[in-house]
């Protein structure tokens, strides 16, 4: 039998853990406290009951996120119906005034990044990257969490999340120019 | 003549979807003048790359943690299900 199964272990086992790990992965896609603590609740329950089914090709920690990958996606799916659009971020409007001349030249040109692989090796660029992540406004993370880095595509995206696909488009473009900029802040120490 | 807030909108959107010809090529004859552009352009790749090995390793990263109230309260609930469960 496979040692990382869930059968060998209690609930209350997962939860020590991997339970900040299931908040973390909940709390960068949400970008709320209150609905990653209920994300990894539900997703501990489901995953108690649901128990016999885990296939064991996968580690716990595998298991345990995917779960609450689908309840993620379910929040957000039955979130945005109450949400109005520009809450959040359709109406973040004055970003580009921020990085753009009124006659659409760039205020300071961006700053050379240098080469992928050197900045990966960094601790201090994750350590930004991390925190910029966590400091977009809600809309942003939501739509770049699920686009980069769950390789969720734009028009599944825009479903999820309740709006147009160009929107999807505008609100990617505005993480995408908030996370520049951030990064030149807090990892190089230029910008602001 | 494209200007580099519209550049830059081009340059993003490419991750989405592809890029009409009339955009591809404006955007190719701006870069070509546009050193910013570019280094923004540079910019946009290294960001792509870093969020999807960030996907693969975030839990290597930042200091977010379930708070101990929130945890108390699971625990709880977990414990209370199993035992319905065991009962039944």
């Amino acid at each position: 039998m496979n040692p990382d199964s869930p059968l060998n272990s209690t609930p209350e086992q997962w939860l020590s853990e991997h339970g900040d790990a299931l908040y973390r992965h909940a709390y960068l896609r949400l970008r709320d406290r209150m609905a990653a603590e209920d994300m990894v609740q539900e997703t501990l329950l489901a995953a108690m009951k649901g128990r016999e089914r885990f296939a064991g090709r996968s580690s716990q920690r595998t298991w345990l996120i995917g779960i609450l990958n689908n309840k993620v996606v379910d929040y957000l799916r039955k979130r945005v119906r109450e949400q109005s659009l520009d809450h959040g971020d359709l109406g973040d409007d004055e970003l580009e005034g921020m990085l753009f001349e009124a006659d659409g030249h760039w205020r300071r040109p961006p700053s050379a990044w240098g080469d992928p692989d050197a900045a990966f090796e960094q601790k201090l660029f994750w350590e930004a990257f991390s925190k910029c992540l966590e400091q977009l406004p809600a809309r942003q993370a939501q739509a770049f969490s699920l686009c980069e880095m769950d390789g969720v595509g734009g028009s599944e995206a825009s479903k999820v999340l309740g709006v147009t696909t160009t929107n999807i488009w505008v609100i990617l473009h505005r993480a995408r120019l908030r996370l520049k900029e951030c990064l030149e802040i807090n990892w190089l120490g230029t910008g602001g | 003549m494209m200007m580099c807030r519209e550049a830059a909108r081009l340059i993003t959107v490419s991750y989405q979807r592809p890029l009409r010809w009339r955009e591809q090529m404006s955007l190719r004859m701006h870069l070509a003048i546009c050193h910013a552009c570019r280094t923004f352009k540079k910019q946009m790749k290294l960001l792509t790359e870093a969020a999807q090995r960030f996907a693969l390793h975030e839990q290597a990263f930042g200091q977010l943690q379930l708070a101990d109230d929130a945890r108390q309260r699971i625990r709880v609930l977990l414990t209370a299900q199993r035992g319905d469960r065991e009962d039944s």
